[in-house]
Formats: structure tokens, C-alpha cells, sequence
């Protein structure tokens, strides 16, 4: 490796940090997101069913 | 146009289309490396160093390319408050910002071994770092303002503001005397690299370009989501009325 490969090495790892960090908050974000939706549906339904027998 | 911006149809487009576009993500990813470090030839004078410009150029479009999205979502959403353009304009934001993060960076990488500093005030870096700042300003609107509807007035005018700035880094390096070196792609009389180190540089635009789109239509549904959750959560706060 050559003094100046140093910097390439650098600048190939800063992108695949950036590009993986992004692409792991932005779908983690979204799994989360669609977790809680489920989850407050699931609510909503348990919610509508006692309505509806009372 | 209005019909493709309903959410539900979005979300069912979005989902229809995402694995291919994901596909063609890491398609392009591995070709255009493959070119990158494998195929174009090294440069007689920089040796290798120069392929710092296969990640730094893309990097540097995108940021650009980006905010230039979010100028034009914004003026959509200003104009004709299309449903979905502030949301889109929202989900660029932390990407766009992420590309001229990464810019900054590489370019300081090329900086020094090619001009012996990772940082001057040149022209080209200093709007560059402009826009960064630009984009945590955009952020941190659509952060502190709590009610959508002027959160998404106030951002956009933000974002129209903020697009002469994309302007000046485009010809930064013809109105003044930089350091950087002036546009090698994008020029009337063609680019001035060709062969591999061009297929190299197309194909690392692209897979950056794909991976961009794959990203923020993530982030378009996980406010979709929210907006829903919301809904939801007032629903449940009411017992349902």
C-alpha cells in the first residue's frame, strides 16, 4: 500500500458507514414504525369488539 | 399527477416497486466498485488516489441533486398542497444532508494528498459547507415546529431560500478562482474523462442515485405511518367516540 492509499482506504470506508448507517436507521425507523401501527390496530379492534358487546 | 399522491396508492406503488429498485440498488453497487477499483486504469500523475472521485463526485450530485428535490417538493406543497410532496420534501432532508456530510468528508480525503490540506476556503468547499449547514437549518424546522401545516410552509420557504446556494456551488468554479477543479461531467462540450474512469463514475452515480430512491421512499412511508399512528392514537385517547 502507497502513502496516499491511505486516503482512499478512508474515503471508501466514510462512504460505506454513511450509506450503511443510513440504509439501517431509515429501515429500522420504518419497521418500527409499521410495528406500532399493528400494534394500535390490534387496539383499536380489541376496543371496537368490547364496544360492540356491550 | 394528484391521484399518485394519495398515500394508500403510494404506499402500494412504493411497495410494488421497492424490491427492484433495492435490486438494482445492489446491482449497480457491485458493478460500479467492480469498475471502480478493478477496471479503470490508474491516472498517471494521481496514481489511485484519484478513485476517491467514484465516491466523492456521486456524493457531492446527490447532495445537490437532493436539495434541488426538496426545493421543487416544497414549491409543490406550497402551491398546490399536493398530500404528499411536503412529506417527500421532509423524508430528503436527513438523506440529502447524510450525501454532503459524506461530500465534505471524501473531499477532504482528495484535499490532502492532492493539494496538501484537508480544508481551505475555497469557493467550491465553502458553499458546499453552506449547504450542509442549509439542510440542518431545513431539518431542524420541520423538528421544532410542532403544527404540520406551517412546519411545511415555513421549510419550504427555507428550502426555496436555500436553492440559490445549490446554484452558486454549480458554478462556483467558473465565477471564481478555486482551488477545486472545474466541472469534468456535467459540461456543454462533453466530459473531459472518458472510457472506464467514465463508465466507472456513470455507474457509481447510478447505484448512489438508486440507493437515494430507496431511502427516501422508506422514510416517505414511515411518515405515512406516523401520520396514521397519530390518528390512530386520538382515535384510542377519544375511546373511539
Amino acid at each position: 500500500m502507497e502513502g496516499n492509499d491511505v486516503f482512499l482506504l478512508f474515503s471508501y470506508v466514510a462512504s460505506a458507514v454513511v450509506l450503511i448507517a443510513l440504509f439501517v436507521t431509515s429501515l429500522w425507523t420504518k419497521k418500527k414504525d409499521e410495528a406500532t401501527l399493528r400494534k394500535l390496530q390490534g387496539q383499536i379492534r380489541d376496543l371496537t369488539d368490547r364496544q360492540g358487546k356491550k | 399527477m394528484h391521484k399518485f399522491a394519495n398515500p394508500a396508492r403510494f404506499m402500494r406503488l412504493s411497495n410494488m416497486f421497492l424490491p427492484w429498485i433495492a435490486g438494482l440498488t445492489v446491482l449497480l453497487f457491485v458493478l460500479g466498485l467492480y469498475y471502480a477499483l478493478v477496471v479503470a486504469p490508474e491516472d498517471y500523475q494521481m496514481g489511485n488516489t484519484y478513485r476517491i472521485m467514484f465516491v466523492h463526485v456521486p456524493a457531492a450530485y446527490m447532495a445537490q441533486f437532493g436539495y434541488g428535490a426538496i426545493a421543487v417538493a416544497s414549491a409543490v406543497g406550497f402551491i398546490w398542497k399536493h398530500p404528499l410532496a411536503d412529506q417527500a420534501a421532509r423524508a430528503i432532508g436527513p438523506v440529502g444532508a447524510a450525501f454532503t456530510a459524506l461530500a465534505l468528508i471524501t473531499g477532504s480525503l482528495w484535499g490532502k494528498p492532492m493539494w496538501g490540506t484537508y480544508w481551505i476556503w475555497d469557493a467550491r468547499l465553502t458553499s458546499m459547507l453552506i449547504l450542509f449547514f442549509v439542510y440542518l437549518g431545513y431539518i431542524a424546522v420541520w423538528q421544532t415546529i410542532e403544527d404540520h401545516a406551517r412546519a411545511a410552509k415555513i421549510a419550504a420557504i427555507v428550502a426555496m431560500v436555500g436553492l440559490v446556494n445549490v446554484i452558486i456551488i454549480k458554478f462556483s468554479v467558473d465565477w471564481w478562482n478555486t482551488l477545486h477543479q472545474p466541472a469534468s461531467l456535467m459540461r456543454l462540450d462533453g466530459p473531459t474523462i472518458g472510457g472506464d474512469m467514465l463508465a466507472a463514475l456513470l455507474l457509481m452515480i447510478a447505484a448512489f442515485n438508486m440507493f437515494f430512491f430507496t431511502i427516501v421512499i422508506w422514510r416517505i412511508q414511515s411518515l405515512i405511518l406516523r401520520r396514521r399512528i397519530r390518528s390512530l392514537r386520538i382515535q384510542l385517547g377519544g375511546g373511539l367516540g
